[in-house]
Formats: C-alpha cells, structure tokens, sequence
C-alpha cells in the first residue's frame, strides 16, 4: 500500500547556495521540507520508491525513457558541493523486480539495471526528507531532459504501474517525486521562473485535479524553462497516489535558486 | 568531428575521477587521446575552460555544469561566467547597462 506520497523539488542550490535565497523564503521552504519529513517518518513506510530526473549522471550514449535500480545499493552524490556525506543508499534487487514486474503487466517497459550513481535529484529529497536509510529506496530515473521526452500520457501509465505494485505489495510504501517546478537549469537564463505555471500546476493539485500532471498548465508556459519538463516525476507519483486535495506545504519562487520551489503533500493523512 | 565528440569527452571527464584529475593536472595529455575526435578549436575551448564558448557549440547545460568541477572551475565562477557571456544577470534578465 501506499504509505505517503510528496512532490518536491531539488534544485542543486538548495543545498549548495543557501544564501542565494532570502533568509525568509528560504526558512518557509526548508520549515515545508521538514514537516514532510515527519510526515514520511509517521507514515511509518518499509520501502521508499523515489522519482527523479536524469542529468547525465548516468546516461549519456543511451537514453532510456523510464530506468530502474535493481541493485544491493546505489551511491551518491555525485557533486562534492551539496554537503552531503557520500554514502550507499540501499536498494533492494527483489522488491524493484515486483515493480518491473508490476510495470509489464500495466503494458509499461522501463530499463533496469544493478549500478546507479545518485546525484542531487536524489541525494536533496531523500536528504531533507530524512529517509531512514535502513529502508530500501526504489529510485526510477525519467528522462526529462533529451528529446523526445517520454510523453505525459506514458507517464500516467508509468504511475498506474507504481500504483499496482504498491497494491501488489504488503509493505507500506513511501513515495516522493523529485523535479522541477519551472527553471531554465544551469543555463544563462536561469534565475527566471514562472510562478503564473507554476501555481497553476499547485492550485490544480490542491483542487484535487490529476489532469494538471497529465496535461500541464499553458499559463506562464513561454517562461517555464525546459527544467519544468521534470513535472514528469510528479506525474507518475501524483498517478499512482493523489486522490483528492494535495496539501501544498509550501511554495516559494525563489530565482537565486533558479527554481520555483514546491513541497507537496500529494496524500494528506485525511486520504488515506 | 562533431559537437558529439565534445559532449562525450565532458560525460566521460565527469564520470572519471582519475580522467578529470589528470586533466586538471596536463590537461593537453588528456587531449591528446582525443585529437582524432575534437578538433583544434573544440580542443582550444576545452584547454581554455570557455564554458560559455561550449555552450555556443551545442554542449547541453546540464553536462557542462555538471562537468565544470571536473574541468577545474568553481561551479558559481563558472555560472556567472556564463551568464555574463549573454549579458544576463543572477536572475537571468537582462545586465542593466553600466555608467
């Protein structure tokens, strides 16, 4: 089942410039990613699935739409200036193959394989979010970042995967989806954000609307920046989980951080 | 020869802790290996840390940023280097003209 489920975002600077956002916006956001934190630990999960984007940490010569760590462990992060301590995060062979599994009955195939190197689209959420790394973390990689970029309506269909493994499963499973929200990422425009899409793609998801994950505002779209294309990660966790108001822990455009920079609730405890 | 090439070196130079630590120790050695793939121009940017020369070229943003700390920049250093090339500022709006 599912235990908890967050959308959040994990831009570098978060953790890698903390001064470069105003003392009172930057403090509401980390306040949000706490409060999601001790939500996660209350919901009291025995595995954690996470959802993020590539960066060419991994893949370069090929890019798979959907990938998936099967392997005894991952490492990370890859950058040395997030002050993270490099570690191993555990994973778990057995569980990920019921998610493949799960994934091939849904009429979804994704790539896997044994060794996968975790940069700050992983290493931030799970960070501020405080896993236990006792607990397996499950982390799928999608392709947001080389065109053509997987389609939001695969996504969904990625997420309907997510959702029957979880179902499929006796162990309580944590969620987080890691990306976005508007940015233009490490590029010269970057510090620019469109908070008019992104608070549409957050009002959608505090009315309860799922379809705002599967076909994505067209307000503030001309100033979204490419990096908004890793709502994609948000769609496949919001498909499998969301099913009715979200809980918008916090918002905060915070362009020294180049990010429009979200956590949600995507299963408040009321829905469960 | 091809933009490929140079996206490829960047990729592996960031994945490569011994390739990037010899590059930034004789940085032309590393080159070396590659001088049938990357021409003198792309070699010249590369041995010139122009990240923002790189980035006209068609190296993806996310690649170069990720392989600047390889390539013996300050990520911030070569950020604003990078924004100054196309006269765009922190936040990524126009530089106001200096008086």
């Amino acid at each position: 089942m599912i235990a908890s489920a967050f959308g959040v975002t994990h831009a570098p600077a978060i953790l890698a410039a903390p001064d470069r956002a105003g003392k009172e916006e930057a403090a509401r956001f980390y306040a949000a990613y706490d409060e999601a934190a001790a939500r996660l630990a209350a919901s009291e999960p025995d595995a954690v699935v996470l959802v993020t984007a590539e960066h060419f940490t991994n893949f370069f010569h090929v890019v798979p739409p959907f990938h998936l760590h099967n392997g005894d462990y991952a490492e990370g992060p890859v950058e040395d200036d997030l002050g993270i301590e490099k570690r191993r995060v555990p994973g778990s062979p057995h569980l990920a193959n019921q998610l493949l599994e799960a994934a091939a009955d849904t009429g979804v195939d994704l790539s896997f394989g044994p060794t996968l190197k975790l940069d700050h689209g992983s290493m931030i959420p799970l960070h501020l979010l405080r896993v236990n790394f006792d607990l397996p973390v499950l982390t799928m990689l999608v392709n947001c970042l080389v065109e053509p970029y997987p389609r939001y309506e695969r996504c969904r269909v990625m997420g309907e995967a997510l959702k029957r493994f979880a179902e499929r499963t006796e162990m309580r499973i944590a969620m987080i989806a890691a990306g976005g929200l508007s940015h233009w990422p490490a590029m010269p425009e970057s510090g620019r954000i469109s908070e008019a899409w992104d608070r549409a793609v957050l009002d959608g998801l505090k009315n309860g609307n799922a379809d705002v994950l599967i076909t994505p505002p067209s307000v503030g779209e001309a100033e979204k920046g490419p990096g908004a294309e890793e709502l994609r990660a948000w769609t496949i966790v919001g498909t499998a989980a969301l099913r009715g108001a979200a809980d918008v822990l916090a918002y905060e455009p915070i362009s020294g951080w180049s990010t429009g920079c979200a956590v949600v609730d995507l299963l408040p405890i009321h829905d469960q | 020869m091809s933009c490929l090439d140079v996206q490829s070196f960047l990729f592996e130079l960031k994945n490569d802790d011994e390739m990037a630590r010899r590059f930034r120790a004789d940085p032309t050695s590393v080159l070396t290996d590659w001088k049938d793939r990357l021409s003198k121009q792309e070699q010249e940017m590369l041995l010139a840390r122009d990240t923002p020369g790189l980035y006209r070229h068609g190296v993806p943003a996310v690649l170069l940023a990720g392989a600047v700390s390889a390539l013996g920049l300050h990520p911030s250093e070569s950020r604003k280097a990078l924004k100054a090339s196309f006269g765009l500022d922190g936040a990524g709006q126009p530089l106001k003209e200096q008086r």
